[in-house]
C-alpha cells in the first residue's frame, strides 16, 4: 500500500509521450538549457549505451563522439529539463548495457541498423 | 506567519483558556453519573459509541461544536518511504513521504491545571479491547470514535484548544516551512567501532593485523578507562532527531507530506514532524 501511495506522488510528473527505443538506438535528446532569463533547446545526439529503470528516476546514458573525444551524458528521461527525445536510428545490440563501446574505436563501434524492428 | 501575527494571538491565549476549562469540566461532571451505572448501562452507551464511531466516518463528529483546530508545534505521521519529485527548475529532489496527521486532541493542558499551554494528540487507530480501562475513560471523554495508538503532547501556538478537535497537516504546516523530524533510527545490531564511531582502523596489510580493532582505549595517567569510552556495541535503534529540514508539498486528500532529504527510521515508523522553534 506503501509503494502505490509513493508512485502515486511521482505519477503526475512521469512523461506519457516518451517514443520507445533501446540501447544501441540512437537519438536527440533536447535539452532545455536557461541562460540569465532565456531558455533556448540544445540538442545532444548519440548512441544509447544504458538505461536505468526506476519510474521517475528513469535514466539514459547517451554517448556521442565530439571533435574527436567521446561525451557521455546521463538523462533523467522524465525531468522537464528533457524537451524531447526523437529516435534516429535503431541499432542492432545483443546486450542491454552497451559500456563496451568506450573501448572500440569509431569504427569498431558502429553499429548494424535493426531493420526488423 | 510573521512574529507580528504571532505575539498578539499568544497574549490571547490566556484569556481565552479559561472559557475551555469549565466545558471541561462540565464534560468531567456529565461523566461521573455515567460510570457509577451498571455494566449493562456501560454496554449500552458503548453501544451508543460503536453508533457515533460509525457515523464519525463523516470528517467531523457533528453533534459538538468546536472551535477551529489550533496551530500546535508538531504533529505525529508515519513514514511511508522515499521518492523523488521534480521541482520548477527541473531539478530532482529526494523526498520523504510521511502520513502526517489527522491528529485527534485528547487531552488539553490548562495553564491553570497543569501550568502550561498544550494538547495531548493521538494518531492511528487503535482496537477498543487494546485499550485498558483508564485510557479508555480518557479516550470516552474527549468523545473520540474510537481510541488512538500513538499519543503525544505539543504546545498550543495560537487557537483555542479543545479535546476530540481534528489537526490536520495543512492547519499546522505550510509548504516551504522548515521542520525538524524525530523518530527511532533503524536498529543495525552489535557494531564495531569503525562503523559505530567512525575510527578510522588500522592498515589493511603490511603485515598489519589490527585491521578494524578499537585499540587504545586511554591513557595510562588515570589508570582507568573513561566511562562513555567508544566501544563496540549496540548500534541504531535510537531516538534522532533531524533538523532543518523542508516541507516541500502538502496533499491534504491524502494526509501526506513530503519532506525533503532523509527521515529517522525505517519505512512503517513513527514519526514526530515538529516547527523548528
Amino acid at each position: 500500500m506503501n509503494q502505490a501511495t509513493l508512485n502515486a506522488i511521482t505519477e503526475p510528473y512521469l512523461k506519457k509521450d516518451i517514443p520507445e527505443f533501446r540501447p544501441g538506438d540512437t537519438v536527440r535528446v533536447h535539452v532545455r538549457v536557461v541562460e540569465g532569463n532565456k531558455e533556448r533547446t540544445q540538442i545532444f545526439e548519440g548512441v544509447v549505451i544504458a538505461r536505468k529503470h526506476g519510474g521517475i528516476a528513469d535514466t539514459i546514458t547517451v554517448r556521442k563522439i565530439s571533435y574527436g573525444v567521446g561525451v557521455e551524458r546521463t538523462f533523467p528521461i522524465h525531468s522537464p529539463t528533457v524537451a524531447k527525445i526523437e529516435v534516429v536510428r535503431k541499432g542492432k545490440v545483443r546486450r542491454a548495457k552497451l559500456h563496451y563501446l568506450r573501448n572500440l574505436s569509431s569504427k569498431e563501434a558502429r553499429l548494424k541498423e535493426d531493420m526488423s524492428r | 506567519m510573521s512574529n507580528e501575527e504571532k505575539s498578539p494571538q499568544e497574549t490571547v491565549a490566556p484569556e481565552t483558556a479559561p472559557e475551555v476549562t469549565p466545558e471541561a469540566q462540565e464534560a468531567v461532571a456529565a461523566e461521573q453519573p455515567e460510570a457509577a451505572q451498571t455494566e449493562a448501562a456501560e454496554s449500552q452507551s458503548e453501544a451508543a459509541e460503536s453508533q457515533l464511531a460509525a457515523a464519525a466516518e463523516a470528517p467531523a463528529p457533528a453533534k459538538r461544536e468546536l472551535p477551529p483546530p489550533p496551530v500546535i508545534t508538531g504533529l505525529i505521521g508515519r513514514k511511508l518511504g522515499m521518492t523523488h519529485i521534480f521541482d520548477e527548475q527541473g531539478r530532482m529532489v529526494a523526498v520523504t513521504a510521511v502520513e502526517l496527521g489527522p491528529c485527534y486532541v485528547v487531552q488539553v493542558r490548562t495553564p491553570e491545571r497543569d501550568g502550561y499551554l498544550a494538547v495531548q494528540v493521538g494518531f492511528g487507530e487503535q482496537k477498543r479491547q487494546r485499550v485498558n480501562k483508564p485510557m479508555q475513560g480518557i479516550f470516552r471523554k474527549a468523545e473520540l470514535p474510537r481510541p488512538l495508538r500513538y499519543l503525544r503532547e505539543f504546545r498550543v501556538i495560537e487557537g483555542q484548544p479543545a479535546s476530540g478537535q481534528e489537526i490536520r497537516a495543512e492547519h499546522v504546516f505550510q509548504v516551504g516551512e522548515i521542520v525538524k523530524v524525530t523518530g527511532t533510527s533503524k536498529g543495525k545490531g552489535f557494531a564495531g567501532v569503525v562503523r559505530r564511531y567512525g575510527f578510522a582502523g588500522g592498515p589493511k596489510t603490511h603485515g598489519s593485523m589490527t585491521h578494524r580493532r578499537p585499540l587504545s582505549s586511554g591513557a595510562t595517567g588515570p589508570q582507568r578507562v573513561f566511562k562513555g569510552k567508544t566501544m563496540p556495541g549496540r548500534m541504531g535503534g535510537e531516538r534522532v532527531t533531524t533538523r532543518g529540514l523542508t516541507i516541500v508539498a502538502i496533499k491534504p486528500e491524502q494526509n501526506l507530506v513530503l519532506i525533503k532529504g532523509s527521515v529517522p527510521g525505517g519505512k512503517g515508523s513513527i514519526v514526530y514532524v515538529q516547527k523548528q522553534q
